[in-house]
């Protein structure tokens, strides 16, 4: 998927979209002081426009838009942390999150460095559940092009092979320079592996809130992949430990004397 | 002869033994799937529950004790904390005697070197399980983007001291049930009472004391 944010009209389409297709109900929330429709994705609110305002060097105003949802990283955060195996790869690259397989532990939205997959935070006795988009991936098995793609008036969202999106964004970026967008970028093509959510950025990626250089914090490694075997060699080697002790007790015939003054 | 038995631990001190390893062994249920993906199963709504129910009763467990049994809990804390010269040559000492019976051990006192170790994993493991939960249940739902490592700090040390503590407990099991040499301790922690021979071969120096103290209490 690619957002061509040069072509993006804030119009929320794509979000009302999103709600119906994956039947997400409406979130009341806070007036954020814009026109943005939330302060943050949700885990019942998977897309959603950030609006951003600003000046510029020449004192004009600034207004972006980028509609923000889970990027389907190669190198997934989420998919590091989950516990259960519930957020996976699926073979196009999109990353998907099994319902049914989710206890809500949360691991998965302390891992995303975009912030984009959250759980619900009901009451604590109710039965929580991750959220996020899925690329509509049930209609794209079905041929059809994700709701928001669906949605966008502009066509500013864009469905397809990716290499094919990717060329596709660099035609544009050269265009949008040749234009006056001298900083315009294609995000996602070489972050955290390549994302499955393109961006062509009429302006660097700091000035629409995305991070230069994402990654995946050192510490979810460390979590995830470092003390886990760590902890199972130590407790290995104390089980092994304790076999051998068991079996040479057995074999010297090992025996606590009558009196059980043995080692005074 | 009649077997003489010595008073070893007090009532309050087994009654908060088996309610810490009841809550311990709630949490190591509810929890490993974590860590082991095959027990991912035993994760859950209910496991969250029940983890969160048995959690404060660990937390709290030490506190109670030191409260509840004013009197040894101070003694016990304050004797696994205190290492000496002994203690280390008893440590060294122990893996060839427990393997092959060979070899003296130094005379220990009210806890021996091993016993010490289990004792400071069990509270220093507890306070870092009290820590850091508290960080994962309570702070969590706060925590903007950009301080969420204080979140993944929290999982690395909770998932390091629960590898440290059942480390430790499965040692302490081998030596409760199986090991000939310490399997009559466990009458410690059900009656409270060990035999005199098993304190005199395992605890020499701190059966001398219960003895000089008992002698003391003695009218003359």
């Amino acid at each position: 998927m690619l957002v061509d944010v040069s072509d993006c009209i804030g119009c929320k389409a794509c979000e009302v979209a999103c709600k119906q297709w994956n039947r997400n109900p409406a979130e009341m929330a806070q007036w954020v002081g814009s026109y943005q429709s939330h302060p943050n994705l949700t885990a019942h609110t998977w897309t959603l426009i950030k609006f951003r305002e600003g000046v510029r060097e020449t004192g004009d105003v600034n207004w972006t838009f980028q509609k923000h949802n889970c990027m389907h990283c190669t190198e997934a955060g989420c998919v590091m942390a989950c516990p259960t195996e519930a957020l996976f790869y699926e073979p196009n690259g999109v990353v998907n999150l099994d319902f049914d397989k989710c206890i809500g532990c949360a691991y998965c939205e302390q891992a995303c460095p975009y912030d984009a997959i959250h759980v619900d935070r009901q009451l604590w006795y109710t039965d929580k559940k991750a959220g996020k988009c899925t690329l509509c991936y049930d209609r794209v098995v079905n041929g059809l092009s994700p709701a928001c793609v669906q949605a966008c008036p502009t066509d500013c969202i864009k469905y397809g092979a990716r290499d094919a999106l990717v060329q596709w964004g660099h035609e544009r970026v050269a265009v949008l320079k040749q234009r006056g967008f001298t900083r315009a970028t294609l995000y996602g093509d070489r972050e955290l592996g390549g994302l499955h959510e393109l961006y062509v950025l009429t302006d660097g990626p700091e000035a629409f809130g995305l991070p230069v250089e994402p990654v995946v914090s050192k510490r979810v490694y460390i979590w995830q992949r470092w003390v886990k075997p760590a902890g199972k060699v130590l407790l290995g080697a104390m089980l092994f430990g304790l076999l051998a002790n068991l079996i040479v007790n057995r074999f010297v015939g090992l025996s606590a004397p009558e009196g059980g003054d043995h080692d005074a | 002869m009649r077997e003489l038995w010595v008073k070893r631990f007090e009532k309050g001190v087994i009654v908060i033994h088996w309610l810490y390893a009841c809550a311990f062994l709630t949490l190591v249920i509810t929890g490993i799937g974590f860590e082991y993906k095959p027990l991912g199963f035993l994760l859950g709504p209910g496991a969250r529950l029940a983890h969160r129910i048995a959690a404060p009763v660990l937390v709290l467990a030490p506190w109670v004790y030191l409260t509840v049994c004013r009197r040894s809990g101070w003694v016990h804390l304050k004797d696994a904390f205190h290492w000496t010269r002994e203690d280390v040559r008893w440590l060294l000492a122990a893996p060839l005697h427990y393997m092959l019976g060979k070899g003296d051990m130094p005379p220990a006192g009210l806890f021996n070197a091993g016993q010490k170790l289990n004792y400071m994993t069990v509270t220093i493991t507890n306070a870092l399980f009290g820590v850091t939960g508290s960080i994962m249940w309570f702070i969590r739902p706060t925590l903007p983007l950009e301080q969420r490592d204080l979140f993944r700090w929290a999982a690395i040390v909770h998932q390091a001291s629960f590898w440290i503590a059942i480390t430790m407990f499965s040692l302490h099991i081998y030596l409760a049930l199986i090991h000939p040499f310490t399997k009559p301790a466990l009458t410690a922690m059900l009656t409270g009472y060990i035999k005199r021979s098993y304190a005199r071969g395992h605890h020499p120096r701190w059966l001398a004391d219960v003895d000089l103290a008992a002698d003391k209490q003695m009218p003359k």
